[in-house]
This record gives structure tokens, C-alpha cells and sequence, in this order.
């Protein structure tokens, strides 16, 4: 079953006129049978704070950068456009795509030089900003209730700009060093979803969601004097996010 | 090894909290005073004792400091890349300080990096940093900043900037020894302006005071209200008419930043009793304007009958703008402009723009007889026998504005006697003629001449009576008016002067006394038709007025075949008549000014 609602999905994705289900009864909430869907939603992400990680910045020069364990909450706002199909057992289905973009997640840290505790002189920080353009279903049920439960599913593309890195010395007798420099990363995102929408009009509804969603990797540049071109990275950066939406259904 | 990792990290969150103070990787013990001064022939020795308090082994490098060089012999003395192995390993870093070569004062470092890379380097504490001023007399340098507006960062020996945020005197933080060389330049300028350093490189004897920082403004735009300017003389002794009045040039800075020092010069120079002013214009700032009033006398700029007068040219500019250039005339009767010479002068426009008036020509369009031209041309030649007798409509010299003479109607009647296919081309419609005041308004008076004679060539006299038109323009150049629609000198626009444009009231022309006249006003231009060589009998000397000449009045007794004749006669025998359109008289054309 789970395949046919799969496949439908992807074939509604595809196709051009809409194939009737044979189980439509008179819808009660008075949805359209297919219909152009755009959703834009706006909330607040919380992502989880880096990873601390020891880097050789030449053969000899070895450093700690242990991450703050603050999390930060971000602005978060989605554009999603893409088609709706009714599908068997009072299910509609979605498909489209997302474009969204956040405000930057700041990350920040001390630094220990020859990774040793003892010689933590300097902090740091720097920002990640991340925008992505992903492909998104949606299932909705439309059992009659007065709230339409949904879950989601997105997978594509996301860039994530690591920039601004900047050390500060924390004592006197160090010295400032060259930062690492920006850089922008393309990676693999994907999140999940769930939430409820309610009907306003015929044509509108607002909905809250709940989506948790891997960024993908982010990487700053290496600084000024490296031999060996490491930098700062996260392989992941997990988020969670609440954001309620405006749907418009054509 | 994710269980190792975990409690690795816990430690770390709870020793970060304990908040434990950084200790450098390595550290420096001063063997010697690290402050000191250093004569300019001398030298001094300063040691540190570098030791390593890391587990890990370190291969260091002193990073350069000019005028101090690093001794790398000796029994425990760091090397140029020294490496310490362990924790408590140790070095000597020996260091000369030779006098002769230091520019400056040095008061920061010895900097030691791990293998002389940027990314790991530490120096002395605090009080224990290195010192070293200059035994010898160090001198400070600086100046003068003058007309700034913003800040501007001047920068000396290429090191050490000084950020001047106001005019005055300036001096850079850090003295430059005796005998080195100082040179000083702008790092960055202030925003829309430029500023140059004259006195600002030489060699140090004492402190220097003479550095010369002079910003100016970019360039701001000057805009001018009218190029030209043409202005009447003050004597309404000569004629009520030349009042004189002040016309003005408006200055206007269209630029975004001010305008410096905005000033003008004349050439040639004024003449004697007209007045200019304000005598400069000073700072202008965007978007202000400033004013220039000229104030005639009763003297003209140039001699009246001067062929080429030359007008007075403004040169306006500012420190930091474009230069304007206009220009203006002082005019009395007799003066030439816009191709003609002035005998009619109206003041009373706007003082914005220039006098307006009337001309006449440099030059006859028509001599007079025995050559000279018809005053009606039916299409074949401009000789007597080709004359077109025709009623042009509200052109004698009883019509006004209000009233037209000869009407329409009497116009259109004679017309249709005179010509057989009126029904195929009939007279022009009356919507066409204009009521012309007949004695004043030459230009009037043309245009209606014109409107019969551009759209049909008569053939008035060609066969029998009536004659048969046929449809189009009569060649221009076969009868009076039509000469003056030539370009003539460089401008368009002439007519053939009405009756009292050209003299005083005579023969019953009723022309008023207060009329602005060519007999009038240009004496000097009226010959003698009686001498041996009438055309340089006037004052003038050349192309002067003798003998008759149309006016574009017709005759109201008999319109259809007279019109009025001007005789200018110097010996005091200037008369107005009338006389039949088939008659030869001369042609010289008028035209009003155009502010």
C-alpha cells in the first residue's frame, strides 16, 4: 500500500492530467481534487552547537577548538510551491519544492594550542548561513476532522556559507593569527516533518510543523600560513525547527 | 573510544568552567633590562630566556625587527631556528640592538613563532616587553592640514598612520630619529575631497613643523542660467526707451560638494559707468546660487555701427570647478547684434533674460533704383512688368489689431475680379490673414503678403483679363517681402518693416512720435541719395540708407495698387510716400531680438 501511495505521488509528480480515484465521496471541507499549492512558512530553528575537533594547521602547529555547548535559535522562512493530488483513503498528497534560507547559527569556542588545556589563549567564533532548495512531499488527512494532520519528507541540496571566522587572544603574550577564511559548502540536506494545517477559505490555510533537518556539511577556508589546508568543519549540523505556514491552494 | 571521547569532553566542559588561565606555549624571562636606550653610534645586548611549556617539542623563529639582530652563537644561545624539546627546555635569545640602524623607537615584541609561521606566535608579558628608545634625539614629525572636511589618514614612512579629523596642526605618533629620513603621504583621502602633502619628505634635524597637507573639495559643477545676455544702455536722455535696466546671470552649483572661491574676470573690460556685482561669489555650497547683476551706464559695450563688436565675456570658475563662459552685450541704437543694427529697444522684459528690440540689416536685401525690386511679383521676374496687383488683407495703415484694413471682404472681391478660376483656387480663407496693426508690425504685415503669394503664383497680367492662377509659391526673391524670408547673416526671421518702423510721420503715414524708428535712431546710417556715391555718404561709411525702399504697409486709399515708400535723405529731405507696387525700390529688412 505504502508503495501505490509512493508511486502515485511520483506519477502525480509526473503526469499532466489528473487520474480521478475511484474512492472520492463529496468532500465535507470542500478541498479542490488537484490543485497548485504554495506555502510559506516562517518560525524559529534551534541547531545544536558544533563539534569540538583538533586541527594540524601545519605539521607542527597543532589546536584544539572546543565548541560552547549554547544553542542558538535562528529565523528560519521556506517558500514551498509544488501540486496537490487526492489520493485513496482520504489522503492528499504534495509534491514540490522548497526554497528556504535562515539567518546566520553562530558558533563559537575557546582554542587550546598544542590541544592541551593548559595553554587555552584564545576564543573564537564564526557564523554559518544556510539556505537550500530541496524536493518535499507531503501527506495531509482529510478524515473530517476539524485540523488536517500531516507529515513530510524533503531531500536536495543545501549551501551552507561558514564565514566570518574570527580569534581574539586572551592573554597578553599572545599573539593574533590569520583567520580562517569564508567558504561555502554545498551538501546533502534532508528533513522530516509533521504537524497540522486548518482551512480557512477555499483557497487558504495556516498550519504549525515540527521539522528536524540535517543541513549537511559545513567548512570554513583554510587561514593565511597553513601547510596542510585544514579547517574548521561539521559534517552535520542537526536543526529543529517550528514553523507555522500560509498555504494558498489554486 | 566514543566512552574515552565523552569523558575527555566532560573534563573539558568542567575545566573550562573553572575558568583557568592561559598560560603562553612559551614564555620569556628577561636576562637583561629589556628597557633601554640606545645611542645612534652604539649598540646594546638584550637576552631572553625562552622555555618551552608545552609536552610538545617546538621549533621556533624570532620574527624580524629592524635594527636589531639576533646573536646565534655562544653556549646556550637559540639558533636562528631553535628547537626546544620538552617542557623546560630552554634558550638564550641573544639580541643586539645596533643604533645606526634603528629608524624608530621599538617598543613591542621580541615575536616568536613556531617555525616562523603566523598562526603560532607569543611574545614577552606585559612588563616584560621589549623597549627601546633612541639615545639620540628623536624628533616628532608633522604639520599643517588646511580645508578639510572629513577626516583624512596621512601615513609617514609607510608605517605609522595619523587620522586628522579637522584643520590644523597635526604630528604622528611616533618620533623618527635624527639623521633618518621622513616622508609623508595620504593613505586615505576624505570622502570627496583631495588633498596633496607639499614639504613632506626630507631628513630629520630637529622637529618638523612644515609638513603641508592642503585638501580641496572635488570638483564641484558650475551651471549658468542663460549663456548670453543682452542689455540696454542707461540713457533715457537719448530715448525714453533706454532705461538701463540691472539683467542678471544666475549662478547655480549643481554638484554635490561646495563650490571654493567662485570668482570671475572680464574681458574686455567693462565700459566705463556699467557695474557688475557682487565682486566674487565666494563658497558656494550645493545647490545655492549666486547672483550677478549688471548695471549698465550710458556707454554701450561696443561702438554703435562697429561691424564686429566684441562682447564682454564673463570667465566664472572656482578653485574646484568647470569654468563658464558667457556672454553679454550693452546695447544703444547703432550698436549690431543678432545681425543687425538696434533701433528699437524694449526694456521692460524680464531681468532674467535679455532686452527684446528690433534690427535692420547690415546690408540692402534690394539696392535702390535704378535696380530694386516690385513690391508684388505675379510669378514671371521681378522687374516693373511683372508686378501682381493684389489687396492683401489688414496691412494698411489704418488697420489694427482690432480692425482690419483693407477687410477681408474687400480683399477677397478684388481678388475674384481680378482672377477667372477663383472656384479652383479661391482666396486664401480669412482665418488665414491676421488684423496687423499696418504702421507698426512689419512682421505682421510680411506673414499676410506671404499667405497669398506661397500659395499661388497670380500671373497677374499674363493673357487677358482675368488672369488664371495656378497653384504654388511665387519665387521669393521677385518681389520685396518675399527677400526677407532669406537667412540673412546667420538669422532667420526678417519681414519687410512696416511704414513707421522706418521714419517719422510724413505724407499722413500716422506714425506716432514715441515710435522707435530707423530714421530716428540710426542717423548715422541715412546717406544721401544725391551724392556721387550713395551708399557711403552716411556717418557710417558704408551700405548706407538712400533713397526709396518698401515698407510692407499697403496705402488704404488704393490697396490694391499702391503701398507706402520710406526716402531716406541725410540732407534733411526724408520723406514717406506712396507709390504703385510696380515701382523698383529698394529692400532692407527687420527682424525683432530674440531675448
Amino acid at each position: 500500500m505504502n508503495r501505490k501511495v509512493l508511486l502515485a505521488l511520483l506519477l502525480a509528480g509526473l503526469s499532466e492530467k489528473p487520474a480521478v480515484a475511484s474512492e472520492t465521496n463529496i468532500d465535507p471541507i470542500g478541498l479542490l481534487k488537484s490543485s497548485f499549492v504554495a506555502s510559506l512558512s516562517g518560525g524559529a530553528s534551534w541547531q545544536n552547537a558544533g563539534k569540538t575537533q583538533t586541527l594540524n594547521l601545519t605539521p607542527d602547529i597543532l589546536k584544539t577548538y572546543v565548541a560552547n555547548n549554547s544553542t542558538t535559535t535562528l529565523p528560519n522562512g521556506q517558500l514551498f510551491l509544488g501540486i496537490q493530488r487526492v489520493l485513496p483513503k482520504h489522503i492528499l498528497g504534495q509534491i514540490g519544492v522548497e526554497f528556504a534560507a535562515t539567518e546566520n547559527a553562530n558558533l563559537s569556542g575557546v582554542i587550546w594550542d598544542d590541544a592541551d588545556p593548559q595553554f587555552d589563549n584564545y576564543t573564537y567564533q564564526y557564523q554559518v548561513q544556510h539556505t537550500h532548495i530541496v524536493l518535499k512531499g507531503k501527506l495531509l488527512g482529510d478524515w473530517s476532522l476539524p485540523l488536517l494532520p500531516w507529515i513530510s519528507a524533503a531531500m536536495g541540496v543545501g549551501f551552507n556559507n561558514a564565514q566570518s571566522f574570527m580569534s581574539t587572544p586572551t592573554i597578553f603574550e599572545a599573539v593574533s593569527m590569520p583567520n580562517f577564511k569564508d567558504q561555502t559548502t554545498t551538501a546533502f540536506t534532508y528533513a522530516i516533518g509533521l504537524g497540522v494545517q486548518k482551512q480557512l477559505t477555499k483557497n487558504w490555510q495556516i498550519g504549525v510543523g515540527f521539522e528536524f533537518a540535517d543541513w549537511g556539511k559545513s567548512q570554513l577556508g583554510a587561514a593565511d600560513g597553513e601547510t596542510t589546508g585544514q579547517s574548521l568543519s561539521l559534517s552535520h549540523l542537526y536543526t529543529q525547527s517550528v514553523l507555522f505556514n500560509l498555504t494558498y491552494l489554486a | 573510544m566514543k566512552i574515552k571521547l565523552l569523558i575527555a569532553q566532560v573534563l573539558i566542559i568542567l575545566m573550562s568552567n573553572l575558568a583557568y588561565a592561559g598560560t603562553p606555549l612559551w614564555t620569556f624571562t628577561p636576562l637583561t633590562a629589556t628597557t633601554l636606550s640606545v645611542p645612534s653610534n652604539g649598540t646594546a645586548m638584550i637576552q631572553y630566556q625562552i622555555t618551552n611549556q608545552s609536552a610538545r617539542p617546538h621549533s621556533l623563529m624570532m620574527k624580524p625587527i629592524t635594527g636589531i639582530s639576533q646573536i646565534t652563537f655562544g653556549p646556550g644561545v637559540c639558533d636562528t631556528l631553535f628547537t626546544l624539546q620538552g617542557k623546560g627546555s630552554s634558550c638564550t635569545l641573544s639580541l643586539q640592538v645596533i643604533g645606526k640602524q634603528l629608524i624608530h623607537s621599538v617598543i613591542d615584541g621580541p615575536i616568536v613563532c613556531d617555525r616562523n609561521s603566523p598562526l603560532q606566535c607569543y611574545k614577552p608579558s606585559a612588563s616584560n616587553i621589549l623597549t627601546i628608545r633612541a639615545g639620540v634625539n628623536e624628533y616628532a614629525i608633522g604639520g599643517i592640514v588646511s580645508g578639510l572636511s572629513g577626516s583624512v589618514v596621512l601615513q609617514n614612512n609607510g608605517a605609522d598612520n595619523k587620522t586628522v579629523t579637522s584643520s590644523g596642526a597635526f604630528t604622528f605618533s611616533t618620533p623618527v630619529m635624527q639623521g633618518k629620513t621622513y616622508a609623508v603621504t595620504v593613505l586615505t583621502q576624505p570622502a570627496g575631497q583631495t588633498c596633496t602633502v607639499t614639504n613632506g619628505a626630507g631628513t630629520v634635524t630637529n622637529n618638523v613643523t612644515n609638513v603641508n597637507v592642503t585638501c580641496v573639495s572635488n570638483a564641484a559643477t558650475l551651471a549658468i542660467s542663460v549663456s548670453t545676455l543682452a542689455l540696454s544702455v542707461n540713457d533715457t536722455g537719448l530715448n525714453p526707451a533706454l532705461t538701463g535696466n540691472p539683467r542678471i546671470f544666475t549662478i547655480r552649483n549643481t554638484g554635490s560638494v561646495s563650490a571654493t572661491n567662485v570668482t570671475y574676470s572680464l574681458s574686455p573690460a567693462l565700459p566705463s559707468g556699467t557695474i557688475i556685482s557682487p565682486a566674487s561669489c565666494g563658497t558656494m555650497a550645493p545647490s545655492s546660487t549666486c547672483i550677478l547683476t549688471i548695471t549698465p551706464g550710458n556707454i554701450p559695450s561696443a561702438a554703435p555701427g562697429d561691424i564686429n563688436p566684441i562682447p564682454i565675456t564673463l570667465n566664472i570658475s572656482g578653485d574646484n570647478t568647470n569654468t563658464l563662459t558667457p556672454t553679454f552685450n550693452i546695447l544703444t541704437y547703432g550698436s549690431v547684434y543678432q545681425g543687425g543694427y538696434v533701433y528699437a529697444v524694449n526694456d521692460s522684459t524680464s531681468n532674467m533674460g535679455s532686452i527684446s528690440g528690433t534690427v535692420v540689416t547690415l546690408t540692402d536685401q534690394a539696392s535702390r533704383f535704378p535696380s530694386g525690386i516690385i513690391w508684388g511679383s505675379n510669378g514671371a521676374g521681378s522687374a516693373s512688368a511683372d508686378v501682381s496687383l493684389d489687396v492683401i488683407p489688414g496691412i494698411d495703415e489704418f488697420s489694427t489689431t482690432g480692425f482690419s484694413s483693407p477687410t477681408y471682404a474687400n480683399a477677397q472681391t478684388a481678388f475674384n475680379i481680378n482672377y477667372a478660376n477663383t472656384s479652383t483656387y479661391p482666396f486664401p480663407p480669412s482665418s488665414s490673414f491676421l488684423s496687423c496693426d499696418g504702421r507698426t508690425d512689419g512682421a505682421c504685415n510680411s506673414a499676410n503678403i506671404a499667405t497669398l503669394y506661397n500659395m499661388y503664383v497670380t500671373n497677374y497680367g499674363i493673357g487677358s483679363s482675368p488672369y488664371n492662377l495656378s497653384p504654388g509659391q511665387t519665387n521669393v526673391s521677385y518681389y520685396a517681402a518675399g527677400l526677407c524670408t532669406a537667412v540673412i547673416s546667420g538669422y532667420s526671421g526678417w519681414y519687410l518693416p512696416a511704414i513707421c518702423e522706418m521714419g517719422p510721420n510724413s505724407g499722413g503715414s500716422g506714425c506716432s512720435g514715441s515710435t522707435q524708428s530707423i530714421i530716428n535712431q540710426l542717423p548715422d546710417l541715412i546717406g544721401d541719395p544725391n551724392a556721387g556715391s550713395p551708399s557711403t555718404s552716411c556717418v557710417y561709411g558704408a551700405n548706407c540708407l538712400a533713397g526709396y525702399y518698401w515698407s510692407s504697409t499697403e496705402t488704404s486709399s488704393f490697396p490694391q495698387n499702391i503701398a507706402w515708400v520710406q526716402y531716406f535723405d541725410s540732407s534733411g529731405g526724408s520723406v514717406q510716400n506712396s507709390t504703385t507696387k510696380a515701382a523698383l525700390a529698394g529692400v532692407r529688412c527687420s527682424r525683432a531680438l530674440v531675448p
